[in-house]
């Protein structure tokens, strides 16, 4: 996969990815001295924590380059995982 | 053992290794789901006690090591790039980064346990740290986990040489460690951030 201009586009796009990631942690932590409202703390929290897992998932893990069928050994655990999360919160609340 | 590139299979393009990550990934992620959802529900019936516990975790030295976790992830990507491209030199520096980022994410995790038992608090204190030990004690054995092969690979390379086509192996390694990763970026601020 990885002729010269690949991999230059790579290898940025993987510090991009690590710059980002270090900018949602600074959000994350800097969101919770403001307060929303317990619930919607939580979401915030969670939303945030969803995009940082895409952005791994994706580029650092490469699903966004094999097989687009790869990603459903992602979507059917994760999506259990999200009802399980968003229910239980939700039933919670 | 002469044959050593791993073969992409026509039908998928994956490799059998890749292939065999991603389910064992998949039941890890049903696993830590049991840990989540036994969380909320605990902290539904007992809410006064989980946000008082959760104030007394110490959310900077928690913040670090989100980035020393971030840093490592970064690294062991480059890492598995440089032995791609056949520069087994970069190879051997950035997987060495990620083992000492390895290390440090353990220090800092043993730091903040051992602050924790000096205040006299243990995972029997309360349904809360009870949570909260067993889902960062997991976290830290995958941690555990992820470094034995990696030193094994630098050991390797630093004796023996890792031939380029041996690549797959670290991009096996690294889907791992990367969802090591994963499972931080929720466990930090379900346990916290969000009281």
């Amino acid at each position: 996969m990885a002729s010269d201009i690949d991999f230059r586009q790579i290898q940025k796009a993987y510090f991009k990815v690590f710059l980002v990631l270090l900018l949602l942690t600074a959000l994350t932590v800097g969101v919770t001295t403001v307060h929303f409202g317990d619930s919607l703390n939580i979401i915030v929290g969670i939303l945030i924590a969803l995009g940082k897992a895409v952005l791994v998932a994706y580029i650092f893990m490469h699903l966004k380059f094999d097989n687009k069928r790869l990603r459903l050994f992602v979507y059917v655990p994760m999506g259990f995982f999200l009802i399980l999360v968003f229910t239980l919160t939700l039933l919670g609340l | 053992m002469t044959t050593i590139a791993a073969q992409s299979r026509f039908n998928t393009g994956i490799y059998h290794g890749k292939l065999g990550m991603w389910i064992f990934l998949a039941s890890e992620i049903m696993f830590f789901s049991g840990f989540f959802g036994a969380f909320i529900v605990l902290r539904n019936l007992n809410i006064d006690v989980f946000t008082q516990s959760a104030h007394q975790l110490d959310k900077a030295v928690a913040t670090i090591n989100t980035a020393v976790l971030i840093s490592s992830s970064l690294t062991m990507a480059l890492s598995h790039l440089a032995l791609e491209r056949g520069n087994e030199a970069k190879f051997r520096l950035f997987l060495g980064i990620t083992i000492l980022c390895a290390f440090g994410f353990l220090g800092i995790k043993t730091y903040e346990y051992a602050a924790k038992f000096s205040q006299d608090i243990y995972p029997w204190t309360n349904t809360f740290f009870a949570s909260y030990f067993t889902m960062t004690g997991f976290h830290a054995l995958h941690v555990i986990g992820g470094l034995i092969p990696m030193l094994w690979m630098l050991g390797k390379s630093m004796f023996k040489g890792y031939p380029r086509e041996m690549h797959y192996r670290v991009e096996t390694l690294g889907l791992y460690w990367h969802f090591v990763d994963l499972v931080w970026i929720f466990l930090f601020p379900t346990l916290y951030l969000i009281f």
